[in-house]
């Protein structure tokens, strides 16, 4: 990815900011511009809990090339603690840990 | 609008073509596809390739394959949504005859895959999602399917072994096919024993890497000179749905089912009128939760046909003929071509499975997880 892309969407990704429709009471993350059920373009920006549990996981052993020195590595499906669903990678965990419905909470992680 | 009629195809093997590039595949495929029409002048050529840009460092890419192919002086396009770049491309061949603006329209699909490294391909096909927040993270579509997987295992409390049986039914028809990239029969027991790729996704229940072009020549209605050759276009649907994160379901193709509904009420087709279904199965789970959203079974049956054997060639409802994906293999922008060009041998009575009494054929293309869904509806004259 090129640098301008990862210092647009920092905000987003490092804080966890979703747009928000205030109509639906529906929150986009990723982050959309417009409201996929009404069509609301007024969309608001709240930042997302931090904290979820873990719905189901897998282990990638086949990286796309950005991430070839990091595989074999654990992602999972989250429902963070406001309903909203996110893939993330899982990380200060062995694979043999992990389990349906495990706390995580969101960390930055040093890139080894 | 005019009718939309299929004269000609042309096939090669898919296969990993180490000595042949993206031209000389699509050479032989076009050279067959015009034997096959008994030499049609296209006035209009669709190229459907998704990575060229990728792998071969190639855009501009239709302009050199008709350059190639000698076919100069006719305007030329190339279609790109991911995977489902062949559906589109069939689709914007059938609006070019269906107004009446061109009568003979040559679409090709061609990839070569083989031309990447296994890690750098991941990051291409991987693409196909919305790269800024999935790739970012890591997150593939094969690991999307395997989430899906576990989902669907323990929502319906299924076995693997059931699931996996879609690998062994597409090996099993690709033994009698020539163009068949694996030919050989897989029992589940070797798939389930297989490396694991993504748990719970073990090699042998993914595609393959493939190579492949497959062209078709489309037509309007006073082009069409062997009835028996020639086979109707009747209708291609579409729809798309959100990213997985936003779906209601996970396990549900809402964007399938709603392709579907536009077949029942502009063809008048139930599922009960259709005699074979080729569906777009990149890894086995696809295939259920493919079979369940048409509305074929109900939710966490969708192995049940299979188990019955009613997708065998004189089935009930025969699936994925010349061996699917997974053993035909899925060069990814020919894909939807090679699946209409078998479906078109079954209404020919040509086909490697010939199924008994073949009128009607449905063809099922996708991009992602269903983030698009095609289906191509072809009758026999």
């Amino acid at each position: 990815m090129t640098a301008p892309s990862y210092w647009r969407e920092r905000k987003y990704r490092y804080r966890l900011i979703a747009k928000y429709c205030r109509n639906c009471d529906k929150k986009y993350y990723p982050p959309r511009l417009v409201c996929l059920r009404c069509g609301n373009d007024k969309l608001e920006e709240v930042e997302l809990p931090r904290k979820g549990t873990l719905i189901t996981y897998t282990w990638v052993t086949q990286p796309p090339n950005e991430f070839a020195a990091y595989a074999p590595y654990a992602i999972g499906l989250i429902k963070l603690d406001d309903g909203t669903l996110i893939f993330a990678q899982l990380t200060d965990v062995d694979y043999e840990e992990l389990r349906e419905g495990l706390r995580v909470e969101a960390v930055f992680r040093k890139n080894v | 609008m005019n009718e939309v009629y299929i004269t000609g195809i042309g096939l090669t093997k898919v296969s990993e073509h180490w000595n042949k590039s993206l031209k000389h595949l699509t050479y032989e495929s076009v050279q067959n596809c015009l034997k096959d029409c008994n030499y049609k002048k296209p006035d209009l050529i669709v190229v459907s390739n998704a990575l060229g840009g990728f792998i071969q460092y190639q855009e501009s890419l239709s302009n050199l394959i008709a350059e190639n192919l000698s076919l100069n002086k006719i305007p030329n396009l190339r279609i790109e949504t991911g995977e489902a770049s062949g559906a589109s491309a069939l689709m914007v061949g059938y609006m070019a005859i269906a107004s009446g603006m061109f009568k003979n329209v040559l679409i090709i699909g061609v990839e070569k895959i083989s031309d990447a490294l296994p890690h750098q391909f991941i990051s291409y096909v991987s693409s196909f999602l919305d790269y800024e927040y999935f790739v970012y993270n890591g997150i593939t579509p094969a690991s999307i399917f395997a989430i899906l997987y576990k989902l669907y295992l323990k929502r319906y409390n299924a076995k693997q072994e059931n699931i996996a049986q879609f690998a062994s039914h597409d090996h099993k028809m690709a033994i009698n096919v020539e163009h068949a990239q694996y030919r050989f029969n897989l029992p589940v027991e070797r798939i389930l024993s297989s490396p694991i790729l993504v748990d719970p996704i073990r090699l042998f229940e993914s595609y393959p890497v493939s190579d492949g072009a497959a062209s078709i020549m489309l037509s309007s209605k006073d082009q069409v000179e062997n009835k028996d050759y020639s086979v109707k276009l009747e209708m291609i649907s579409a729809s798309t749905d959100v990213n997985v994160l936003y779906r209601e379901d996970m396990l549900l193709f809402a964007s399938l089912r709603d392709s579907f509904s536009q077949i029942r009420k502009h063809a008048k087709i139930e599922l009960k009128d259709i005699d074979f279904l080729e569906i777009y199965d990149p890894y086995t789970i696809a295939s259920p939760i493919i079979l369940e959203s048409l509305g074929l079974l109900n939710k966490g049956e969708g192995y049940k046909l299979l188990l019955e054997g009613q997708h065998e060639k004189d089935g009930d409802l025969p699936l994925n003929t010349h061996g699917g994906l997974k053993a035909r293999g899925h060069p990814i922008g020919a894909t939807t071509l090679y699946q209409v060009c078998e479906s078109v041998l079954q209404l020919r009575d040509k086909a490697y499975n010939q199924v008994p009494n073949a009128y009607i054929g449905l063809v099922h293309s996708m991009n992602n997880i269903g983030d698009q869904s095609f289906l191509i509806l072809l009758k026999r004259l």
